[in-house]
C-alpha cells in the first residue's frame, strides 16, 4: 500500500477577506512609519533644544568659578599690587592608582621638594575618594606631574591670590586667610585686603581695580632705604610714611620687618603688625614745632625774639627736666633757637605759658586723642595723659607722656606745613581737586612760620643730615627713650624724625622712625634721629622727589631772613662760618 | 485605498519637509550665535592669557629685582640736584667739558615738571623753565657708570598740563611730546649730541615712512 500525501491545495480566499488584511499590512506600515518620523521628530526637538539652550555665560562662569573673582589691587599709577590669578591644584584619587605607588610617591618627591617620599606614599595610600597633593602649583610643575602617567592624578584649575611685588607694602596691602569659623570661606585677613573685603568681592564693583594713593615706586625706594638702615644700625624695627600734604594721601607707607603676602604661613606676629598705623610711641622732641605752633596760634608767643630761660635744669615738683646731653646751650634761648637746639627746657617753660587746656586743644585738632584717620582696621589707640598735671603738660610739649602712631605724627607734620589744614588720611587715590576740605588748626600766617623754623632746624639745626640738597628740606628730629618695665631705657631709643619738603611750597610729608638702633661705626655710635632717622629721609627724598614732581633747585630757598638773625653767634664766630 | 495611504505619506511627507525647512532658520540662529560665543570666550581666554603673561613678567621683573639687578651691575643713581638745569641760560653756560666739576660722559633727557598742584603760600614758584641738561656725575653708588641727564621741559608755554604732579611723575624721564621743537633746540646746542648726518638719516626715515602711510 502506498501512501501518497499531497500538499492540500489552499483553499482561496473570497475577495472581501483578502482585502482586509492588505488593509490590515497597510495600516501596520503606516504605524511604523509614524513611529519612525516620531523618532525623527524626538531627535530633532533634542537637537534644536541643545542649540537654543546652551549659553556663552555658562562655559565662562564654569571656567572662572563663581568665587575666584576678587578685584585686582593697583597702585596711583595703575601698577598691579594684587591680582587673582588661575593657579593649578595637584589632586589623587588613591583608589584609582593603577601604578605603582612607591615609585610614583618617590617621583612626587623629586618633582616636589617640600615633601619627601613618605608624605606622599602616606597621600597615595589614603582611604579617602580624593585628596590633594599641593595647591597653587606652577604650570610646568603640573606638566611634570602629568607626564608620570598615572590617571589617578587629576588637575584643576584654582584660584590664588598673588602679590607680584613680593613683600612690597605687605602691611598695607594684607593677606588672604580661612574664615576662623568657616574653613571654606577665603577672606582678606588685614591692610586693604580686609578693610575693602566687600569692595574687592561685590560682583558690581570687581571688575575694576580698587586704586591705592601709593606710588610703587616710592614705596619700593623707602622699603629699601629703611631695610638698609635697620640692617646697618641692627635695629629692632623701621617704619615710614610718606603723604601728600594737601590731600592726605598716603604715598608711601612702611613698617619694618615685613612679611610675605604670597607666604603668610611663615610671618611671625611681629612682623604682621603694622608699625605705622598700630603701634604708638612716644616720639620725643618731634612734637616741639606742634608745641610752637600752639604757642603762636593760642598767642602766648607772638614774637620769634621772645627768648626763654634754658640756663639750668628745671625743677617742677619733684621732677626734674633737662636738656639731651650735646645739645645744652645753659643761656637763655628764643624761639628758633629752641627749636634748632631741640631745648627740652625752653619748650616746657613754653608750654607752662600756654596752658593744659590750649595744648589740649591743639592735640585734638590734630586727632591725638582718636585712633589714626584711615580705612586700615589695624589702628592703635593712642596713649592719651589720663589726667593733665602741670608736669604733664610739660613734658607732652617735647612728646613724652603722650603716645601716638606715627602716622599721628606724620599728619600733624603736614597741617603743620600745608598752611594750617587737617585732613584725614586716606590710603585711595582721590582724583584731582577732590582732597577733603579738612579742618583749619592753624592759620597760614603761623603755618608760613613753621615752614620757615623747620627749614632752619635742617639747615642750621639737629636736621642737617636730613638735607637732601636742592629739596629744601626741613623737619625735626626726635630721639625718644623706649618705655618698658621699670621705667625708660637709657640704651634704647625711638629716633624720629618728621620732616617736609620742598620748604618753599610743601608737597610731602616723608617721616621715618628706627626703633632701638645700636651703636656702629654706620651711625658714628650715635642712635639719636640725627644719626639714625635723619640720613634715611634724605636718601629717600633724593631718590624719589623728582618723581614725585619736586624739581631739585639749589637757587631755591626758603626766606630766613628775619629769622637767621636772631640766631646768636659766640664771640669772634661769623654768621658764614657757622654755616 | 492604497492611493489613501500614498496620498498621506505624500501629505506626511511635505509636513516633515516644512517642518524641517522652519527648524533650519533658528538651528542657523542658534549655530551662529555658539560661534559667537565661542568668539567671546576665546576673547575671554586670550585677556586671561595676556593678564597671566603681564603678571608674571611684572612678578619676574618686580622692583626688589630691578633694584638688585641695578646694585649688581648697572649701579645707576638717582640724578643729583646739579644735573637738572633750570632754563637756556643755564644749559647755554653749561660747560660739557667739564661738566659738575667731573669729567664725563654727558648725555640728556627731558622731563615734565608737573604742574604744581597746590601751594599754600599762593603762586610760589614760576614754572621750571624749559630745557636742560645733566651730567655724567661719578657719585658714591655710581662710581663707574654715567648717569643719565634729565631735561626739564616745563609746562609754561607748552600745551597745559592740568593733571597734578602724581599722575605725570611716570612721564618724567620720558621726552615730552609737547616738548618736540626744544629737544630739537637742545640737541642743536651740542653738535656732538647729533652729526648732520645722522639727523639726515632721520628725517629721510621719517619722510619716508610718511610716504608710505599715505
Amino acid at each position: 500500500m502506498s501512501i501518497v500525501v499531497a500538499r492540500p491545495m489552499p483553499g482561496r480566499r473570497p475577495a472581501g477577506q483578502r482585502h482586509a488584511l492588505i488593509q490590515t499590512a497597510h495600516m501596520r506600515l503606516m504605524i511604523l512609519l509614524l513611529l519612525f518620523a516620531a523618532a525623527i521628530i524626538v531627535v530633532l526637538i533634542r537637537l534644536a533644544a541643545l542649540a537654543f539652550a546652551s549659553d556663552a555665560g555658562s562655559t565662562r562662569t564654569a571656567m572662572i568659578g563663581e568665587n575666584w573673582s576678587r578685584a585686582d589691587i593697583v597702585d596711583r599709577n595703575g601698577e598691579p599690587l594684587a591680582r587673582t590669578i588661575e593657579a593649578w591644584g595637584i589632586g589623587v584619587h588613591p583608589g584609582k592608582i593603577l601604578g605603582d605607588k612607591r615609585e610614583i610617591a618617590n617621583r612626587l618627591a623629586v618633582l616636589m621638594p617640600a615633601h619627601d617620599a613618605a608624605y606622599f606614599y602616606q597621600r597615595l595610600t589614603m582611604d579617602v575618594n580624593f585628596t590633594y597633593l599641593e595647591h597653587h602649583a606652577s604650570p610646568s610643575l603640573v606638566t611634570q606631574v602629568h607626564a608620570i602617567g598615572e590617571p589617578a592624578l587629576t588637575f584643576e584649575k584654582e584660584a590664588e591670590r598673588l602679590y607680584p611685588q613680593s613683600t612690597m607694602a605687605a602691611h598695607v596691602l594684607g593677606f588672604l586667610g580661612h574664615n576662623k569659623n568657616d574653613a571654606r570661606i577665603i577672606e582678606g585677613q588685614g591692610g586693604i585686603e580686609r578693610a575693602f573685603e566687600d569692595r574687592l568681592t561685590n560682583p558690581a564693583e570687581r571688575g575694576t581695580p580698587l586704586a591705592l594713593s601709593l606710588d610703587y615706586r616710592v614705596q619700593a625706594a623707602m622699603e629699601s632705604e629703611l631695610g638698609a638702615a635697620m640692617t646697618a644700625f641692627q635695629a629692632k624695627g623701621a617704619t615710614g610714611v610718606v603723604l601728600d600734604v594737601a590731600t592726605g594721601e598716603v604715598i608711601a607707607m612702611a613698617s619694618l620687618p615685613v612679611f610675605n603676602p604670597n607666604k603668610v604661613a611663615g610671618a611671625n606676629r611681629e612682623s604682621l603688625r603694622n608699625n605705622v598705623t598700630q603701634s604708638v610711641y612716644e616720639l620725643g622732641s618731634t612734637f616741639k614745632p606742634i608745641t610752637m605752633a600752639a604757642a603762636m596760634e593760642s598767642g602766648t608767643v607772638t614774637s620769634m625774639a621772645r627768648r626763654f630761660d634754658a640756663t639750668k635744669p628745671m625743677k617742677v615738683g619733684r621732677f626734674t627736666i633737662h636738656d639731651d646731653r650735646g645739645d645744652e646751650q645753659n643761656r637763655w634761648l628764643n624761639i628758633p633757637e629752641t627749636l634748632i637746639y631741640s631745648s627740652n627746657i625752653a619748650t616746657a617753660r613754653i608750654a607752662d605759658e600756654i596752658g593744659a587746656a590750649k595744648m589740649q586743644a591743639m592735640f585734638k585738632r590734630l586727632g591725638f586723642d582718636t585712633k589714626p584717620d584711615i580705612e586700615l582696621r589695624e589702628k592703635g589707640r593712642p596713649i592719651w595723659p589720663t589726667f593733665w598735671a602741670r608736669t604733664t603738660v610739660m613734658t607732652t610739649a617735647y612728646g613724652h607722656g603722650i603716645a601716638i602712631t606715627p602716622l599721628h605724627l606724620a599728619n600733624a607734620y603736614a597741617t603743620l606745613v600745608n598752611g594750617g589744614i587737617w585732613r584725614p588720611t586716606t590710603l585711595l587715590r582721590l582724583a584731582p581737586g577732590k582732597a577733603p576740605a579738612g579742618r583749619r588748626v592753624l592759620s597760614e600766617a603761623t603755618s608760613a612760620r613753621m615752614r620757615q623754623l623747620l627749614r632752619l632746624i635742617v639747615l642750621r639745626g639737629t636736621g642737617r643730615k636730613g638735607e637732601a640738597p636742592g629739596y629744601r628740606v626741613g623737619g625735626k628730629t626726635g630721639t625718644a627713650e623706649v618705655p618698658g618695665a621699670g621705667g625708660y631705657s637709657k640704651t634704647a631709643n625711638v629716633s624720629t624724625f618728621a620732616a617736609a619738603f620742598p620748604m618753599d611750597n610743601p608737597r610731602y610729608v616723608v617721616l621715618t622712625m628706627m626703633d632701638s638702633p645700636k651703636r656702629v661705626k654706620e651711625n658714628q655710635f650715635q642712635t639719636t634721629a640725627a644719626y639714625t632717622a635723619a640720613p634715611v629721609v634724605s636718601r629717600v627724598v633724593m631718590r624719589v622727589g623728582s618723581m614725585l614732581g619736586v624739581m631739585p633747585d639749589n637757587g631755591k630757598d626758603v626766606d630766613e631772613s628775619d629769622i637767621l638773625p636772631l640766631l646768636w653767634q659766640p664771640p669772634g664766630e661769623t654768621r658764614a662760618n657757622a654755616e | 485605498m492604497i492611493a489613501v495611504a500614498w496620498k498621506m505619506l505624500v501629505w506626511f511627507g511635505v509636513g516633515v519637509a516644512l517642518a524641517l525647512g522652519v527648524l533650519i532658520v533658528p538651528l542657523h540662529v542658534a549655530a551662529e550665535r555658539k560661534k559667537l560665543d565661542a568668539t567671546t570666550t576665546q576673547v575671554a581666554q586670550a585677556e586671561r592669557d595676556i593678564r597671566a603673561l603681564e603678571t608674571e613678567f611684572e612678578t619676574r621683573a618686580n622692583i626688589a629685582q630691578l633694584e638688585k639687578w641695578n646694585g649688581d651691575t648697572l649701579r645707576l643713581a638717582a640724578p643729583v640736584a646739579g644735573q637738572y638745569l633750570r632754563d637756556e641760560a643755564a644749559l647755554a653756560s653749561l660747560d660739557f667739558n667739564a661738566p659738575l666739576n667731573g669729567g664725563g660722559d654727558v648725555r640728556m633727557a627731558s622731563a615734565i615738571v608737573p604742574s604744581q598742584a597746590f601751594s599754600p603760600t599762593g603762586p610760589v614758584g614760576e614754572p621750571a623753565a624749559p630745557v636742560a641738561a645733566s651730567v655724567a656725575a661719578p657719585t658714591a653708588n655710581a662710581p663707574t657708570a654715567p648717569v643719565a641727564m634729565a631735561a626739564i621741559t616745563a609746562p609754561r608755554r607748552a600745551a597745559p598740563l592740568p593733571s597734578p604732579a602724581i599722575v605725570r611723575t611716570a612721564s618724567i624721564v620720558k621726552t615730552a611730546p609737547t616738548a618736540r621743537p626744544r629737544v630739537q633746540a637742545v640737541a642743536m646746542l651740542d653738535r656732538k649730541l647729533l652729526s648732520d648726518s645722522m639727523l639726515g638719516d632721520l628725517t629721510s626715515g621719517a619722510s619716508a615712512e610718511a610716504r608710505r602711510l599715505r
